[in-house]
């Protein structure tokens, strides 16, 4: 299959929990002002499930499947991709989808685009803190039924942040890559998008509204909780009514988000210390230092109250809770 | 063994206020004696825990099963004691688990009397069988679907006549004082009240004496149990969240049968002819029998308690729901 050839990409592969639902979300409705600023935000490969974020999702779920020949989906893809790229040839493509983030999936795209310029900007979030909040996806999206520490011990190996910052450096040989800290007080967490544009060089007008959180994680408790209800293999329907009523007491409910000990935070903190130093190094200042800020780490004692290790003593008090709270008596 | 002047032995059956009954005589011994009636500690308090009925009691003469062992020894030496103590001419033993005893007859082995009261209340087959479920749900944290559990439930204990045939035939002469725990009866509108009457007492009695102290939830919050005490809830957890559904009965549709109509009628069916020879030979003359059982229209049971697999999802969504109208 013959790569598809034009003269700038803008790439952003996330990563996954930085805010890219709000930011791809925000790019796809703006469609034609961008498209007016010389700007593709292309629609080939953008999911047509309603509810699903406007990223290019599914060119990369399709790549992460490819076998060494594109299959006819993932063709379809490609050539209407390319379809609208030729047309508007001087365009500067814009492609974004955190599930582009993993260096193998890169690699495949490599082979499918040639930009003669490329600009990766990538936002980096502690691996803890993705970790946390990708156990509570994976429970609400995928639906999965392992405890938080089964799926830590799974998960802690596929974060590759110093590996996939290779793989996007070396996209083709004119690439920038702008790198982005996902955390408390940073640009990019206090406004995705207006972070995205600034570094881009983009002229979009936003407001506040535009600026919004499309997949809060929800807290400790209530996420273990949906855990036990797959654990019961709830059906879909009913998973999401109780799933939307958690986040419509989100505000109200107590903020231990997470299901990460205090003492296995550290140890992740730890175990990336050195690939973080490296890739402040490397694409960041050139500095040897760390590449977060200080970690925020629950108080041991607090944690072990609130959360703790016994998930069965938590689902079985939010349940109490919801029907304390439904007769009235909270 | 041991030898008293009356023997008065409440039998149950289950559901049929027993555990009311038996707190009211438990808080109440010492007026008990004042009537020369002695209601036993022997076997309700271990030291630690003191249960107001005499389960104990009888699942240590079960398993004794008419043998003398040590341990009987020591429980009708200290039944003795406690009689002689009191000056009480009756001795009155509670435990609707008599009901269920295999050898009931192996009781005359440690028991003589000059007389023997009887004492049994009867809820129908099908309600019995509904409010077991219920109960076995939450004490027992059985885990069996409704169906499940009828499959495997010791019809023994439905076969009353039989039941009552076998008591009768141990001590001879007995008096079988039998009522219905049917809707509109005494039995059933003051259990305690009723009961009293049945061993000869006539006393005043206000309305904190008419608790209902197990009263049946309704079908869906069984279903809501099961599933709970399937994901391995304490006792405490389960006994816990029991009371929220007892304060919060509007979180269910009122319907109380967890088995479907169909099921129930065929039980009454069943069970109707032997019914009619129970009250013949144990009621006084001219008792009715069991009115016909009031059952939910098959259509709103279907609705509410059909699949069982859906009620719990319906439920934590209509909670979760009602929380978070609640809550935000």
């Amino acid at each position: 299959m013959e790569p598809i050839e034009f003269n700038r990409l803008i790439l952003h592969p996330g990563s996954p929990k930085t805010g890219t639902s709000g930011l791809q979300n925000f790019l796809s409705r703006n469609r034609e002002v961008l498209f007016a600023q010389g700007y593709l935000y292309p629609q080939s490969g953008i999911p047509t499930k309603v509810g699903t974020a406007r990223g290019h999702h599914s060119l990369a779920l399709l790549l992460a499947a490819a076998t060494p020949e594109p299959d006819a989906e993932l063709r379809a893809i490609i050539e209407a991709l390319r379809e609208e790229i030729a047309a508007a040839p001087s365009h500067t493509v814009i492609l974004s989808s955190e599930e582009f983030f993993p260096a193998p999936r890169i690699k495949l795209l490599q082979q499918i685009l040639r930009p003669k310029h490329c600009h990766v900007y990538v936002c980096l979030r502690p691996q803890h803190e993705v970790l946390n909040a990708n156990y509570y996806t994976e429970v609400t999206y995928n639906r999965i039924k392992h405890t938080p520490e089964v799926y830590f011990d799974f998960a802690i190996n596929r974060l590759r942040y110093r590996e996939n910052m290779t793989a996007f450096a070396g996209f083709c040989e004119d690439t920038t890559v702008s790198l982005r800290i996902f955390e408390k007080g940073s640009p990019v967490r206090a406004n995705p998008i207006a972070d995205f544009l600034a570094e881009a060089g983009l002229s979009v007008p936003f407001d506040t509204s535009d600026n919004k959180v499309e997949h809060p994680t929800l807290p400790a408790q209530p996420t273990l909780f949906l855990r036990w209800l797959n654990e019961l293999e709830f059906d879909q329907r009913s998973f999401f009514d109780v799933f939307q009523a958690l986040h419509k007491m989100r505000p109200k409910l107590p903020h231990d988000v997470y299901t990460m000990s205090p003492a296995r935070i550290a140890e992740v903190i730890e175990t990336f210390e050195a690939d973080n130093r490296e890739i402040r190094s490397l694409y960041l200042d050139g500095r040897d230092a760390p590449l977060f800020g200080p970690a925020d780490i629950p108080d041991t004692e607090q944690w072990a109250r609130a959360v703790g290790g016994d998930h069965g003593k938590i689902e079985r008090a939010f349940f109490k809770k919801l029907c304390v709270l439904a007769g009235h008596e909270g | 063994m041991l030898h008293v002047n009356t023997l008065i032995l409440h039998l149950g059956s289950w559901k049929t206020g027993t555990t009311s009954i038996q707190s009211f005589l438990a808080r109440n011994a010492a007026r008990l004696k004042g009537e020369s009636i002695l209601y036993p500690r022997t076997t309700r308090d271990n030291g630690t825990v003191t249960d107001s009925a005499h389960h104990r009691l009888c699942a240590t003469l079960e398993s004794a099963d008419g043998r003398m062992t040590r341990g009987i020894a020591d429980i009708l030496d200290e039944l003795v004691h406690e009689l002689r103590a009191s000056k009480a001419g009756a001795i009155l033993l509670s435990s609707e688990t008599f009901m269920g005893m295999h050898r009931p007859e192996t009781l005359a082995r440690y028991f003589t009397a000059d007389r023997v009261i009887i004492v049994v209340n009867l809820s129908h087959q099908a309600e019995l069988l509904n409010a077991m479920y219920s109960t076995e749900v939450r004490h027992l944290k059985v885990i069996d679907q409704p169906m499940e559990y009828f499959a495997g439930f010791d019809r023994r204990k439905l076969n009353y006549l039989a039941t009552l045939d076998r008591w009768a035939k141990i001590w001879l002469g007995a008096e079988m004082r039998v009522a219905l725990f049917d809707y509109g009866t005494s039995a059933r509108i003051f259990p305690v009240k009723h009961f009293l009457g049945q061993i000869g007492l006539d006393w005043e009695l206000g309305e904190q004496d008419n608790v209902i102290e197990q009263m049946n939830p309704p079908a869906q919050a069984t279903i809501v149990m099961r599933q709970l005490a399937a994901s391995g809830y304490s006792d405490l957890d389960l006994d816990e969240v029991f009371q929220l559904f007892q304060r919060h009965r509007e979180f269910f549709s009122p319907i109380m049968p967890c088995f479907p109509p169909q099921v129930m009628r065929n039980i009454e069916t069943a069970y109707a002819e032997q019914n009619r020879h129970l009250v013949a030979k144990y009621l006084p003359e001219g008792s009715a029998g069991f009115a016909q059982l009031d059952l939910p229209d098959p259509i709103d049971w279907s609705r509410a308690l059909s699949p069982s697999g859906d009620i719990f999802p319906a439920f934590v969504r209509s909670i979760a729901r009602e929380a978070a109208a609640q809550i935000s």
